[in-house]
């Protein structure tokens, strides 16, 4: 057992300034104000039922063919340097791009994260019956996020010392709007260790919606989560690394590193939900292995598992699922669509025992 | 029996979560009637615990921990919770306070 203590806290020269504290005191008597976002919930979604996409053809009949497929419903609000949302619209479905970057790269993500659930897993949006995609850019003052909360992607701008802005990354854009997709599926809980198969499932589908958006196959991947968000200046390549948990910065500012890449390096925390963007390094790993060793395209057979999983084909998850019921979970599903004894699922036992987690209730034969 | 008061008030921000899971860090010190004022908002309404926020995912998680008013104080926050006077301490102890680099990780790493 090894044990990650917190450097002594150094007494620091700072003051806070008496002007501050002043108005801290005039506002201790009353009540914590409702925080913008309760009041952003009660507005109404006036909006069109469905989209769709329709093509036409000619076929060797010389008649014509009208197929219609599932298309996204995107809104991509501005929320001008505030926290208010969802913000202004900048753009809506099907209109054209505008002079600001941040909402078309928002736009284009919104889209290409769309295009892998419905394209690949047949899936129409977060809900499966074609959810609109709402995003808020733009958000707060040198805001160093991207969220979802429980209704929209919102992004920041970052603080352009450690991050620029939060739209730049595929993989990001992805990651939240999965987020979305397993509150409609398996419903996870947010710590400790259904809250990091969480996690992990975010990166999965945000690096999957990456790769299926370039044509890359599993060997060509850089299987890099936030690639491009750090500014120059950072010493780091990305916010984590599915393929090598733990080395995607090495910072004076940012630390290093923190997830690791199997069982044997778990963190026990109270912060962070109980560590869930650490400890995703661990089924992040087992996913990479399982994709590079069927090689090709790792949204077919590997991303079908897990997807099958997220949709409770392996078994219904219980929220509170830990890694070892979720690895269950994924060889059952793994059996389910490709056989009990196929390549797939001994791929996937293989990467679970690889990354250290003994798959619940048996071997992992 | 109540601890001796501090001349001095500590108020050190953790921030952890947020899409990109780092931790942050930072450190800050009040004296004379600023350090008093600290004090009072520990007492306050202000400082009652906050529900938590079963929705949001990737936000980051607060914690202030205060030291130098008698017993040490912490108080932990999501995100969405962050407003008014906490939030106004938070920002400028971001601002005016010292960026403590490489925290390391509050937490034990568990080998078999």
């Amino acid at each position: 057992m090894t044990s990650v203590n917190l450097p002594p806290t150094a007494m620091a020269p700072g003051i806070v300034p008496p002007f501050l504290l002043t108005r801290i005191a005039r506002a201790t008597g009353e009540r914590l104000s409702v925080a913008p976002e309760a009041a952003a919930q009660t507005l109404r979604h006036d909006r069109p039922m469905r989209s769709a996409r329709i093509s036409l053809s000619i076929d060797e009949n010389r008649t014509i063919v009208a197929e219609v497929s599932d298309a996204p419903n995107r809104t991509i609000g501005d929320a001008r340097n505030t926290e208010t949302l969802p913000g202004r619209t900048a753009r809506s479905e099907g209109e054209d791009p505008v002079a600001d970057a941040t909402v078309n790269e928002a736009y284009d993500g919104l889209g290409a994260t769309f295009d892998l659930y419905s394209q690949v897993y047949g899936r129409n949006s977060i809900d499966g019956k074609g959810l609109p995609l709402d995003a808020t850019v733009h958000y707060g003052s040198d805001y160093d996020n991207a969220f979802w909360n429980g209704e929209r992607m919102v992004f920041g701008d970052g603080d352009g010392e450690v991050f620029g802005r939060f739209t730049a990354s595929v993989s990001v854009i992805g990651h939240e709007l999965t987020h979305g997709v397993t509150q409609y599926t398996a419903a996870l809980n947010y710590a400790n260790q259904a809250g990091a198969l969480n996690e992990s499932i975010s990166d999965v589908f945000g690096a999957l919606v990456e790769q299926h958006s370039a044509q890359q196959t599993a060997s060509a991947a850089s299987w890099l989560i936030g690639e491009g968000l750090f500014t120059p200046s950072v010493r780091g390549v990305a916010l984590r690394s599915m393929k090598a948990p733990g080395t995607a910065y090495d910072d004076p500012v940012l630390g290093t590193d923190p997830q690791p890449a199997t069982m044997a390096g778990y963190v026990t925390t109270r912060e962070d939900n109980g560590g869930v963007h650490i400890n995703s390094g661990i089924p992040n790993r087992a996913f990479y292995l399982l994709a590079t060793t069927l090689g090709g395209r790792a949204w077919e057979r590997a991303g079908q598992i897990w997807y099958d999983t997220l949709l409770g084909k392996g078994g219904k998850l219980p929220a509170a699922a830990t890694f070892a019921r979720f690895a269950r979970a994924t060889v059952s599903a793994a059996g389910a669509r490709y056989g009990g004894s196929s390549p797939e699922a001994d791929a996937v036992r293989s990467a679970w025992t690889e990354v250290g987690v003994t798959i619940d209730g048996g071997t992992t034969r | 029996m109540a601890a001796r008061r501090a001349d001095t008030v500590t108020v050190t921000i953790v921030r952890t979560g947020g899409v990109a899971g780092h931790r942050r860090q930072w450190v800050a010190t009040a004296s004379g009637s600023a350090a008093d004022l600290v004090r009072e908002l520990v007492e306050s309404d202000a400082w009652a615990g906050v529900g938590a926020d079963p929705t949001s995912r990737d936000r980051f998680v607060w914690s202030i921990v205060v030291t130098g008013v008698g017993r040490r104080r912490t108080l932990t926050m999501p995100d969405s919770h962050l407003v008014g006077p906490i939030q106004e301490l938070v920002r400028r102890v971001q601002a005016d306070g010292e960026a403590v680099a490489d925290p390391g990780w509050h937490g034990t790493a568990t080998s078999e």
